[in-house]
């Protein structure tokens, strides 16, 4: 059998105390004051990081882990909020239309939103914005099909919004946009709203939503058809996740409702292009209807807000979690 | 021994709880800022490092439920238009 040494091309390092994680990853050694070999392994897990200014719930977001937007929302809001990884901050710049269940899709300096519905008589709303990092504009261009709890995924001038609901029914509707128009597209095989989506306009993915009743179906996209892939292991409604561009490939899936009226859910699921594997890691607070749409990517995500019930009545939240991928030191117990 | 810690804590936001932490013990957050612990040395040092305020489980059952009550009257109180689009809360049970 190759040795240590033969394989790595060193020997086993004899350490007092164990180095950071970080510098040890996929190294092995001896560490003599507890008499244990050890390693460091990359592992993820959910933190908790700075709070919203502004506590909410199905909310249109978008962007990065440390550079996402969360845009309207419920309680009925037009602020809007920005996460540098640490904090938020308040937005200069407030949506021109108040709305909750909106879509988002973009980047913090491109970003996009659109839909929902309002708080008087819960009127759905076909208007998209767009941000700028700074201001929200509203250039006119409507959605064909007034709706909210859509699928968002793409950049501001080549999206897609798939699904959402008109009233409590769920629709299968898509519209692309190309920066100045939404044109209707070929429908998802199954309607639904609460979804996520992510990915780009010819290579997306949306995962979950209810039809209902809560779904875990998944179905790619190609920019013009749909076709139905593996499941989540985990049917779930206004759950959030992301994937950035390479989401058809690598998007996760983290929270949301599981059944009626059950609390929200503490899973996470990882998805590569063909299967859906169930993370070790978990959210701290079962949590649904945090930022409804994709932010950040499988390995470095946030999730923001929500509601820990699955109604739109206190407590709505104010917290923030983050998910990464961590170097853990672990001790070697099995040969 | 109990399987978990119970306790009250404000999430004060960042480093509250570490990605080190979630690997350490176990830890779920509920309504009324009740946090359940593993109940093993580092959950234990956790809570106490956040002036948490040790519960016992009948007690964090109880503050939970107080808020669950609260958000249903809540919910009862919408207009109907509003219920069609909402989902009423149900009970939560802490493990």
């Amino acid at each position: 059998m190759a040795t240590y040494k033969q394989i790595f091309g060193k020997k086993v390092q004899f350490l007092s105390s164990d180095p950071p994680a970080a510098i040890g990853e996929g190294q092995i050694w001896y560490n003599s004051t507890s008499n244990t070999f050890k390693t460091s392994v990359m592992a993820a897990a959910w933190a908790s990081s700075g709070a919203l200014n502004t506590g909410r719930a199905s909310t249109g977001g978008f962007g990065i882990q440390t550079a996402a937007v969360m845009a309207g929302g419920a309680p009925y809001t037009t602020a809007t909020e920005e996460y540098n990884g640490s904090i938020w901050a308040t937005s200069p710049g407030s949506l021109n239309t108040s709305r909750r269940s909106n879509g988002g899709l973009g980047i913090l300096t491109a970003g996009l939103t659109m839909g929902g519905f309002t708080d008087a008589g819960y009127v759905d709303i076909n208007s998209s914005e767009e941000y700028d990092g700074t201001t929200w504009t509203a250039p006119g261009n409507n959605l064909n099909t007034a709706r909210a709890g859509m699928a968002a995924f793409g950049t501001q001038t080549a999206g897609v919004a798939a699904g959402g609901s008109v009233g409590p029914a769920g629709k299968s509707e898509v519209e692309e946009y190309n920066g100045t128009a939404w044109s209707e597209e070929t429908n998802m095989t199954t309607a639904r709203w609460g979804s996520i989506g992510a990915g780009t306009l010819t290579a997306g993915v949306v995962f979950g939503g209810n039809t209902p009743p809560t779904t875990a179906i998944t179905e790619e996209y190609d920019g013009t058809n749909w076709t139905t892939v593996n499941s989540m292991n985990t049917a779930r409604s206004e759950l959030s996740g992301g994937g950035g561009p390479a989401g058809q490939t690598a998007a996760i899936a983290m929270g949301g409702r599981l059944t009626d009226p059950s609390p929200g859910s503490t899973a996470t699921e990882t998805y590569d292009g063909t299967s859906w594997t169930t993370s070790p890691a978990t959210l701290a607070v079962a949590t649904a209807a945090g930022m409804g749409s994709g932010v950040g990517t499988s390995t470095a995500t946030l999730f923001a807000g929500g509601k820990t019930g699955p109604s739109i009545t206190p407590p709505i939240l104010d917290t923030t979690e983050e998910y990464s991928l961590v170097a853990t030191v672990k001790t070697i117990t099995t040969s | 021994m109990a399987l978990f810690i119970y306790g009250t804590a404000t999430n004060y936001g960042k480093n509250f709880f570490t990605h080190q932490d979630r690997r350490n013990f176990f830890l779920r957050g509920y309504p009324a800022e009740v946090w359940v612990v593993g109940n093993n040395e580092k959950g234990a040092l956790w809570l106490a490092e956040k002036n948490g305020v040790e519960k016992t489980k009948a007690e964090a059952q109880a503050l939970v439920t107080t808020e669950v009550e609260a958000s249903q009257a809540a919910w009862d109180a919408l207009s109907a238009e509003k219920q069609e689009r909402s989902i009423r809360p149900g009970p939560i049970t802490i493990p």
